[in-house]
């Protein structure tokens, strides 16, 4: 691990393991509805701050959190086109899948790549550090898958140019 | 059917005043905490010549501008703080960290959030690193703190 990526990730951790702090909350507006108000977001005194934690411009998590439910949006470094596709179809590829997930969201907030939900169903079910390490770990591995599958597609279209350009020589 | 998608409870006037009734509202104008701010900046600047960060950043963190509509004397402060954590040397911060009180602690994650939100303005990898000595200092309450705090750098 670089020695940038690091404490990025360190301060990801303790703001996320900070935030997932979750307690059932029914809804204060409609009676017998349980719903995550970080979506809803129709009482706003259950909100707290959203925290942004950015190693650069390219690279940020958005942690928006409330009484009984977390937003975690992430933003994947896109350094050229390649990666831009790359990372599109990527996250497209989980988010179709989202409900194997369990915490994706289907769709990203405006302006980041991929999105998650924790709410306190979720912190009840599943061990909280394990939760944090699990979008650690993905933030940890998508950046790794990407630059992985742009060096096999830089390398698949070298051999496919000099295979295709072989025949005339 | 176009109505049903509608959100009429984002229509409803008392939800706005309440959400703008949750910010914190300075009793001071903008013009009077940007000439605080100011006037901290020289006294600030002064503590950095002489190699006292942790008065520096004392003096930086004092009486910050909390709360909506004044965000020109709020970036004002936040470039001051930065300014002092920069000037700060990288084996100092862990005596800096533990030299502040509870709350300019807290208040100082406060500022290190803003720059993180900020990446344009802000030098990240410093930020993140001083960070990571707070959280080690004041634990995941002071993260906690920084979220429920109503009085907003």
């Amino acid at each position: 691990m670089s020695n940038t990526l690091r404490p990025y990730l360190n301060a990801v951790r303790s703001t996320l393991t900070a935030a997932l702090c979750l307690d059932n909350f029914a809804s204060q507006i409609v009676e017998k509805h349980n719903v995550p108000e970080v979506e809803a977001g129709n009482s706003k005194e259950v909100l707290l701050n959203p925290l942004i934690v950015s190693r650069n411009e390219n690279e940020q998590v958005l942690i928006e959190s409330s009484v009984n439910s977390v937003r975690i949006s992430i933003k994947i470094k896109q350094a050229d086109d390649i990666e831009r596709i790359l990372a599109h179809q990527f996250t497209r590829f989980l988010m179709l899948r989202a409900e194997n997930f369990v915490i994706l969201r289907r769709v990203p907030i405006k302006g980041y790549d991929i999105s998650f939900l924790v709410t306190n169903f979720h912190t009840e079910q599943m061990y909280k550090h394990k939760l944090v390490d699990f979008i650690i770990e993905f933030m940890e591995e998508v950046d790794k898958e990407i630059s992985e599958m742009k060096l096999s597609l830089n390398a698949r279209a070298r051999i496919v140019a000099e295979t295709y350009l072989s025949q005339f020589v | 059917m176009a109505h049903r998608k509608l959100a009429i409870d984002g229509f409803d006037e008392e939800k706005q005043q309440i959400a703008q009734q949750m910010q914190y509202l300075s009793t001071k104008s903008d013009s009077e905490v940007a000439s605080m701010v100011d006037q901290k900046a020289s006294a600030v600047r002064a503590a950095i010549t002489r190699g006292n960060s942790a008065e520096a950043l004392e003096r930086a963190l004092a009486d910050p501008p909390y709360g909506r509509g004044l965000e020109a004397a709020q970036s004002a402060n936040a470039l001051l703080v930065s300014e002092v954590l920069m000037a700060t040397r990288t084996q100092d911060i862990n005596s800096v960290v533990s030299s502040l009180s509870d709350d300019d602690r807290d208040v100082l994650l406060k500022y290190i959030y803003h720059g993180l939100g900020h990446p344009a303005e802000f030098n990240c990898g410093m930020l993140l690193s001083w960070h990571e000595r707070i959280v080690e200092a004041g634990g995941l309450g002071s993260i906690v703190r920084v979220m429920a705090d109503r009085k907003t750098v």
